[in-house]
């Protein structure tokens, strides 16, 4: 798969040397970057660095990125390419390691516990029931640009109204379920 | 305040035309707020893509659209889908298309469960035994048909047949 239409629209802005579209574009895929980056690492503060680099490292690259994938899969290798690194970097350092174990105190990593992995298990299964409570027009144009993928201009072909109307739902859509998270206090850090 | 919101969440989808792009980034550029929220977008879509990963209910999409747009073609599609399953299931149990005789079929399930055959199973060691001396003292050790009365088939009333004689003789 390649990359979609919104995307492109910021990959050409940030080639372009649009430092706002870049920013734009750090917001949009941060969490989901993170949440594969924890998976990998399993610990937060690891993660966090590691994205860190990970998009100094798109910003450099950017022009290199020619399309031939969705531009989350390009993110995402870079991202996991720099975790291994990490990885095998610190396993070497720690067999150096003799003495003054004192002064890494404060690099030891903030793991995830299960209590946690389960409150945002719990978290994620609330906002998913409360999509499913979604009317169905507001549900069906929301899904089809999130997990389908398509554009609006599909969304409006596929269910016979104008963009106006589908962009509408959609704002619809995740207006409500950020209202719902505020309401249920999902993801307030 | 909605309508740029409604902006910002196209903004998300790079679904503004181009000068529209430009004012709504520089907007979220300037605006923590706006910052926070687009941001929210990005963690909404994050949640929703990996719970589609791990399970797509693209029926009851389609239930649920076909059923909203035409409420009479969702009852055919599921008439349809009913017919369909009940002619599959008449399809496969049907025994006659395997040739099978029923009556056979009954008589050997009768045979399987008769307390005859749970004797016979009880008794299987007695019965070899009995069998094993009775082939050893007997003059005709070869004669196949001349078996112990305990070797009967199971499930069928015995037939008591005096001096008969059998094709192999």
């Amino acid at each position: 798969m390649g990359i979609s239409k919104g995307d492109e629209v910021f990959v050409n802005e940030i080639k372009a040397g649009n430092a706002m579209a870049f920013e734009a574009m750090v917001l949009k895929y941060q969490p989901k970057l993170m949440s594969s980056l924890i998976g990998y690492t399993k610990s937060r503060d690891q993660a966090e660095e590691i994205c860190q680099k990970t998009f100094f490292r798109v910003w450099q690259k950017i022009d290199s990125f020619r399309g031939d994938s969705a531009l989350f899969t390009w993110i995402y290798r870079i991202g996991i390419n720099l975790a291994k690194n990490d990885f095998a970097s610190s396993f070497s350092k720690a067999s150096k390691v003799t003495e003054s174990l004192d002064q890494n105190e404060h690099d030891v990593p903030q793991y995830l516990s299960p209590e946690i992995e389960l409150i945002a298990m719990e978290s994620e299964n609330k906002i998913m029931e409360f999509i499913q409570t979604l009317d169905i027009d507001t549900k069906t144009a929301f899904t089809l640009r999130e997990i389908e993928g398509k554009t609006y201009d599909e969304i409006a072909q596929i269910l016979k109204c104008p963009i106006g109307t589908v962009r509408s739902r959609i704002f619809r859509a995740r207006q409500l379920i950020l209202e719902f998270m505020n309401q249920e206090n999902i993801l307030n850090e | 305040m909605n309508k740029d919101l409604e902006k910002l969440s196209a903004l998300y989808d790079g679904e503004l035309p181009s000068k529209e792009m430009q004012d709504g980034l520089a907007e979220m550029h300037a605006d923590e707020n706006l910052k926070e929220i687009f941001q929210k977008f990005g963690q909404i879509s994050e949640l929703v893509q990996r719970h589609s990963d791990q399970k797509t209910p693209k029926v009851t999409l389609l239930k649920d659209y076909l059923s909203k747009v035409n409420p009479v073609m969702s009852n055919l599609v599921t008439a349809a889908a009913t017919v369909m399953i009940t002619l599959i299931v008449l399809y496969q149990f049907d025994d006659d298309r395997f040739q099978v005789d029923r009556d056979s079929s009954l008589q050997l399930s009768s045979a399987l469960s008769s307390d005859q055959a749970k004797n016979q199973l009880l008794n299987t060691d007695q019965n070899i035994m009995e069998h094993m001396i009775h082939i050893m003292q007997s003059n005709q050790s070869h004669n196949s048909q001349q078996v112990s009365k305990n070797w009967i088939p199971v499930g069928f009333s015995v037939i008591q047949k005096t001096q008969t004689s059998t094709p192999m003789e």
